[in-house]
């Protein structure tokens, strides 16, 4: 636990990173909706999406979150807005009463009530299948989200409670609810948007790394439940195991927007897209669809390199030699994606004493 | 300055019964930004305005068990649906003689705060309290050391003004004997240490 007044955070301890290779996203929405019904179901988090998934280019939730400042700049940490409810948008109430019960079912249709807070005109996956470019070159990919669980996690620092803390552990970024005052400070600071509040409770809450599934040796719930097998999770510093490989051996996994300082532990393999047309519709094999300079806007300079890597793998691969980072990138086995956390979790004891125990023992860590 | 406890039984949820005791008008000064507990904080709030509530009228009452205290502001009518206004009464520390209240508490010596919060967004004439222990501005946790007088809040705007009661165990201010004022103006997104405080300790007689 930290000391009331400063945060601290320690370097150098055990950190779980996850890497989402975009290659393989297709944008389905699964990893959102495994860790909605898990997580975020009861009063005030119906707007809450810890995981989201959204289409690049694109405005993503909370609507125009990489303009809204946070993170560090020049060392310090930044000022940055604090997303409403509305930029949020979502957690609709629908007028079911008046179309099925109400006997206007033929002249209402089915539609979010309008509370007056403008969260019906933005949700969470508001912008989908959108993209940029100009048809026949268009071009769209998806990027999922969820807090980065970061090594200098900014919300950590920004929170005056000290109710946010960084886990020696695994390196989760948690929050103690029970001391959260609400003051949002961490939604502010935070350069991802990845914090919601709940205004029932009046506290803060995000992603928390599936900590509880950790702890039994599972995977997080927006990993396990991926169909397109692409979500790699693992211990960071495990040299053998495939993250380590991904982000530090052949740097092809990178973090998002490293430019706002916070060190995040969840990397990304860049998407390679179709090369584009020429108006006579025969290939530019120069130039690839989604341009690299917007690449470099999401992933930093490094892009370019990691890129590079992935094309000489590739056409390795159709030379017929061997690539190893194509071979991991392709996950035969879908086991292989968790490194020491492939545990099935339908077979563990779930009886509610169980659950206490286990929920009991992680608090007292803390304390 | 100073405010006397007048002895009176008062209903927290009859917003009148205060009556007729004098009200103390005590002004609010903005905590400084070089106090605020963090560097986040310091950066992003240096230019801000807050602040806005600059005075309040409070009434102190008790029933021999429990202190009441009666604290009327003026409500901006910005509306917000973010952030609520609040107030809290706070209590110096009995070895804080010293220290200034605009830092509700220390490290070295937190303070004991009650606060009340409009959540009247969630429910109609829903009142929040709470029962704090503040080390700094906005380094506010629960209080694990309640007794059995539980802290309650009651509030209502009338006629553009807050007039809101906290109640909880006299007997934090027989210990203090100083009391110090702190309110919030959500409309300006004001919470934490982003407020105005008393810049002087309340005598308590
Ligand atoms: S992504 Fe945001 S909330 Fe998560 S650790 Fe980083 S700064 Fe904190
Ligand atoms: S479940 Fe997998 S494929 Fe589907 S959106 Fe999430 S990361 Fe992409």
């Amino acid at each position: 636990m930290t000391e009331i007044g400063q945060s601290k955070v320690q370097h150098g301890n055990p950190q779980v990173a996850m890497v989402f290779d975009l290659n393989k996203c297709m944008g389905c929405q699964t990893c959102s909706i495994a860790c909605k019904v898990l997580w975020t179901t009861e009063p005030g988090e119906e707007h809450q999406w810890w995981m989201t998934t959204n289409t690049q280019p694109g405005l993503g939730t909370p609507k125009g979150w990489e303009d809204m400042g946070g993170g560090y700049k020049n060392g310090e940490p930044a000022e940055g807005h604090q997303p409403t409810r509305a930029e949020f948008g979502g957690g609709w109430e629908f007028n079911y009463d008046e179309v099925f019960y109400g006997g206007k079912g033929r002249s209402v249709h089915l539609a979010p009530k309008d509370k007056g807070d403008d969260t019906t005109k933005w949700g969470m996956n508001w912008d989908e299948d959108q993209g940029s470019g100009e048809y026949p070159n268009s071009y769209y990919f998806y990027l999922p989200r969820l807090c980065n669980h970061c090594t200098k996690p900014v919300c950590v620092s920004a929170c005056p409670s000290k109710a946010m803390y960084k886990r020696t552990e695994d390196g989760a970024v948690l929050r103690d609810e029970d001391i959260c005052q609400g003051s949002r400070f961490c939604m502010e600071a935070c350069p991802y948007k990845k914090i919601y509040f709940n205004y029932v409770r009046d506290i803060a809450q995000h992603c928390i790394l599936c900590f509880p599934r950790l702890e039994e040796n599972v995977a997080p719930a927006c990993a396990r439940q991926c169909p397109g097998r692409l979500v790699f999770v693992g211990m960071l510093d495990d040299e053998n195991g495939p993250i380590h490989k991904l982000v530090n051996e052949w740097e092809i996994a990178l973090p998002l927007h490293p430019e706002y300082g916070t060190e995040p532990n969840i990397f990304y393999i860049p998407p390679l897209s179709p090369y584009r047309l020429n108006e006579d519709m025969s290939i530019d094999e120069e130039t690839p669809r989604i341009p690299p300079e917007y690449l470099e806007s999401l992933f930093g300079p490094k892009v370019h390199g990691a890129m590079a890597k992935l094309k000489g793998e590739l056409e390795k691969a159709r030379n017929n030699e061997t690539s190893e980072m194509l071979e991991t990138l392709i996950v035969y086995n879908w086991l292989d994606l968790f490194g020491p956390f492939t545990t099935d979790p339908s077979k563990l004891d779930r009886t509610p004493d169980k659950v206490a125990v286990t929920i009991g023992a992680t608090r007292n860590k803390q304390n | 300055m100073s405010i006397k406890i007048h002895e009176k039984n008062i209903d927290i949820n009859d917003l009148a019964s205060f009556g007729d005791i004098p009200a103390v008008n005590i002004e609010l000064t903005k905590i400084p930004v070089d106090v605020q507990p963090n560097k986040y904080i310091k950066n992003a709030y240096a230019n801000k305005e807050y602040g806005q509530i600059k005075s309040v009228d409070v009434k102190l009452a008790s029933d021999k068990e429990r202190l009441y205290v009666n604290l009327t502001f003026a409500d901006s009518e910005i509306p917000n649906t973010e952030f609520q206004d609040s107030v809290g009464i706070f209590f110096c520390s009995q070895d804080g003689q010293s220290d200034s209240p605009v830092t509700i508490g220390s490290l070295e010596r937190p303070t004991l705060l009650w606060q009340w919060k409009n959540r009247t967004e969630l429910q109609k004439n829903l009142s929040q309290a709470k029962d704090l222990e503040s080390f700094g501005p906005g380094v506010f946790i629960p209080n694990t050391n309640s007794g059995s007088v539980e802290v309650v809040a009651n509030g209502e705007v009338v006629n553009g003004k807050w007039n809101v009661i906290i109640s909880g165990d006299l007997l934090a201010v027989q210990k203090a004997k100083k009391i110090g004022i702190v309110a919030w103006d959500g409309s300006n997104n004001e919470r934490a240490g982003i407020g105005s405080v008393t810049s002087s300790w309340i005598e308590v007689d």
